[in-house]
Order: structure tokens, then sequence, then C-alpha cells
């Protein structure tokens, strides 16, 4: 009997202030966490949601580099030629091996965390998650978009079915670079192949992905903003009872399927599709009692969804 | 008891189209050619219009029919409003993006309709979006739920059948879940 395959994590090393050398041998290591199942993207630092930084602390600029991870709560492996004892952080001599390197990657990555789970995939949208504000682009081997500012259209920037850029959204191992300049999206513009609505993009991604897009901790109800921009006939037809309740009222997750009908699975990714898309309102208190309007369901009514392929009896079957 | 399922609209907003998509019948249809000079500017591939209403039916089997309306939106029709909103399970408001007053037409047709079929539920279907992408859907619908119309509004190209039919499904679940929620 084989044991379970275990799942390779991602992880995002920042670095910053390495020179030449350490980049290389902190790529080679980072290479060797795929021993520890954890797939590990070097990029350079600036400022963006990653799971460890790694910089030369020997700088004028260090202090408020540390101060800022610190203020972030980012882990920092220092490369210094200080004395290493000396360091309140972990931190590698300058000229560091690889092996050395790896040992202390693996350390802040693994060894708090046995369960493998720490390093969530960084799919698309964990990674977009806190970039509201500036145009990011993002790559994952030959699927590259570009999201706007506002998060309000998704730019494809390869010439591939649109199907391919919503299979591969909610797969972990995408870089996220925030664009900075005007130039850089101009740039980024001249290979655009077609534009999306966000909503729609990130609503059929739901729709197609087996996990939520994202992982939510609150407990509170949530309820929809608003209807999502999404082509027409492309979500799941078992979705619209449990949407069109949260169009009316907040729900609990596990209220809300068992009202509908509907698998928690289900709500689950509707509910993170909606979050993603700024229209998951989650301000409610308290789950507001089941009331209903009084308008029964009548047989007619019955007939009639039954006419358009559905069958309210038992949830939403279609 | 509820048997009507109503769509509403500006001229050119897709209404006839969309009936006749889903219909088990040809339509009847009061359409006659345009004779403004400045709205078949507006509407360049359309020559007819609805000038009262059109009717069809859908079968539900056992001779039950569910009646479908389409009912033109412009105000100096509305006398026929009250007559068609009676009873109407559901109401479908459409309109076209190309229609530089969308949302002022669809606020004023939710307000009436609600008001004349209190019992009826709402969508809104956006047509023409091919004509039109710079129509920015997101600010048409948070205007709509900025109003207090919290329902669905989708694109819906009212020439396929597909579409209009999910169009209708998200109606359906609406009014289902107004008994559940």
């Amino acid at each position: 009997m084989s044991a379970p395959a275990r799942k390779i994590s991602a992880a995002v090393i920042g670095c910053q202030g390495l020179d030449v050398l350490h980049m290389m041998r902190l790529k080679v290591a980072s290479s060797l966490l795929m021993a520890e199942y954890i797939q590990a993207d070097v990029q350079e630092w600036n400022h963006q949601q990653v799971d460890l930084l790694v910089a030369c602390i020997d700088d004028s600029n260090s202090q408020q580099l540390l101060r800022e991870a610190s203020q972030q709560g980012l882990p920092v492996l220092a490369v210094t030629r200080k004395v290493l004892s000396g360091l309140s952080i972990p931190g590698v001599a300058y000229g560091a091996s690889v092996r050395d390197i790896f040992q202390q990657l693996r350390q802040l990555l693994v060894a708090s965390d046995n369960s493998g789970e720490r390093y969530k995939p960084r799919t698309l949208f964990r990674s977009l998650s806190g970039s509201k504000g500036k145009p990011c682009l993002l790559h994952m081997g030959l699927v590259k978009l570009l999201i706007d500012a506002t998060h309000t259209r998704a730019t494809l920037l390869r010439d591939l079915p649109y199907e391919n850029f919503l299979k591969a959204a909610a797969e972990p191992g995408w870089t996220l670079s925030q664009l900075g300049s005007a130039e850089a999206v101009d740039e980024c513009m001249a290979d655009a192949v077609s534009t999306h609505a966000f909503e729609d993009f990130c609503w059929q991604a739901a729709a197609r992905s087996p996990e939520p897009l994202v992982q939510r901790e609150t407990t509170n109800p949530c309820q929809l903003r608003g209807w999502p921009e999404v082509e027409t006939g492309k979500l799941p037809v078992q979705w619209l009872l449990p949407m069109a309740a949260m169009m009316r009222r907040p729900w609990q997750p596990g209220e809300l399927a068992q009202a509908t009908g509907t698998s928690l699975d289900d709500i689950a990714r509707i509910m993170a599709a909606a979050a993603c898309t700024g229209l998951l309102d989650g301000s409610g208190t308290g789950a507001a009692p089941a009331q209903g309007s009084g308008n029964k369901v009548s047989g007619f009514f019955t007939r009639i969804a039954k006419r358009f392929g559905l069958n309210f009896s038992k949830g939403l079957q279609v | 008891m509820a048997t009507k399922l109503v769509f509403v609209g500006e001229m050119g907003a897709g209404k006839t189209t969309a009936i006749r998509s889903i219909s088990d019948m040809e339509p009847i249809s009061t359409e006659m050619p345009i004779s403004d000079e400045a709205a078949l500017d507006a509407f360049e591939d359309k020559s007819h219009t609805t000038v009262a209403l059109d009717y069809s039916s859908i079968e539900l089997g056992d001779g039950e029919l569910l009646h479908v309306y389409g009912v033109p939106g412009q105000a100096y029709l509305d006398f026929m409003w009250p007559i068609v909103a009676e009873g109407a399970i559901g109401v479908i408001v459409l309109v076209s993006a190309l229609n530089p007053r969308a949302l002022p037409s669809t606020l004023t047709l939710l307000e009436r309709f609600r008001a004349l079929a209190p019992d009826a539920c709402f969508a809104v279907g956006v047509t023409c979006q091919d004509r039109e992408p710079d129509f920015s859907f997101s600010d048409f619908r948070n205007a709509l739920a900025g109003e207090g119309h919290r329902l669905p509004v989708m694109w819906v190209d009212a020439r396929e059948t597909s579409q209009v039919d999910f169009l209708i499904k998200a109606l359906l679940s609406c009014r289902y879940a107004e008994a559940i929620a």
C-alpha cells in the first residue's frame, strides 16, 4: 500500500541587498527545499507579501529594513560580516555556502511547522491579496496576465485560450510583480491579447477550482453586495440559489448550505469568489433569523422551475 | 395565481428577441416599421419596433401555460403596465448598454413595476454588450444596489436561448430564495 502523496506547498522568499554570489547561492539553496516539499520562489523584495526575507544587513539601510520586516511580522535571515552570535535574528556569515543557507532556510520555513500546511500554495488570488492600489503583473510558466490597480480588469498577455488562464488561476506557483510606473504598464499592454472583467475571471476560476480561491477566516455571516459580472451561463446552475439567498440577507456558511441544499464546499467556493471580488459583505454581527417572505412556493412555481430544468425540492437540483 | 413572466424595457432592449428565443410558439407581436428617423439612426440594425405588446406562452405540461409578455418601457405606454403586471411571478427588465439613459430608465421601470407587482421577483438583463464595450457594468449594478435594488444583473444576448434561459433560472432562484431567506 502506498503512502498518501504529500502535497507540494509554495513559499516566496524575498531578498534584498545580496550580491550576485549570495543571490546565486540563495537560489540554489531554495531549489533544494523541494526535498522538503516546498517550492520556493526567490523574488527581489519590494515590500510585497513574502514568507521569508533574506537580506544583507551590513549597509546603512539595514536597520530600516529590519524595522519594516518586524512591523510585517516577517521572519528575516541575515547575511552579514558581523559576528553571528551578536545578532538578534537568525543569520549566516558573509560567504556562507549553499549548504549553510539551505539549512537556515529549512529551519526557518519548515522546522516551526511540521504539518506542511503553513506555506499554503501561492495561488494567483493569494498573491493578489493586499496588492490593491497598483497594477500587478502575474505569471506562472507561459500564463501571464495583468490585473489593474482597482482589480476591475484582467488583461491576458499570452495568446492562450481563456480557459487555460482560468484553470491555472487556482494552481500554485504564481509570481507577482507590482508595476510602479505607467511605462511599465504600457510595456505589458503591448502584449495584450484580450481583456476580461476581473469578476468574470475570478468567478469562472472559482467555478473550475475544487478548492476555494482563498481561505476565509471570518466567522461573521456574509451577504452578497451585488451579482457578479460573469459571462451569462458560465456559473454552475447549482450556485444560483445560494447566491440568490445571499443577495437577500447575511448567512453563516452552514446555515446557507442547509437552507439551500448546497454542499459546504460549494458555499465556501462562492464566498471565497465573492471575497476576492469585493462582493462579500461580512459586516454583519450575527446571523439574521430565517424569516421567509411568506410567499409560498406553489405547485405552479415548481412546474415552471421544472420547465426550466430546476428542482428546488431538495435545494437546487439540476 | 402568478402565471405570467414579464419582459419590460425601452425600444431596442431586446424584449421581442428574448421572448422569441425561449418560447414554444412564435410570439404574437405588434411590430411596426420604425418611422422616426432619429430612432432609425440610433438602432441601425432595427427596422421594426413593438408598438404594443408581445405575447407568447411556454407549456408546462398537462395544458398549463406560463404566459410571457413583452411590454414597451416608454412612459406613454404605461397604461398597459398594470394590466400586464397583475399576477406576474417575475419581471425581467431589459436594458441596452447603448442606451445613454440606461440607469435612470432601469430605475424607473424597477420602481414602477415593483409597485405594480409587489409579489414578483425581479432581474435585470443588459444587452448589446458587444456594441458598447465601455459600458461599466459594475457601476450600473452598484448604482442599482445603491437605490435598494439588490437583484441579479447580467449581461444577456437576447438572441441566445441559453443566456435568456439562465437569466430566468436566476430569477426563479431569487423567487425561491425569498421563501427560504
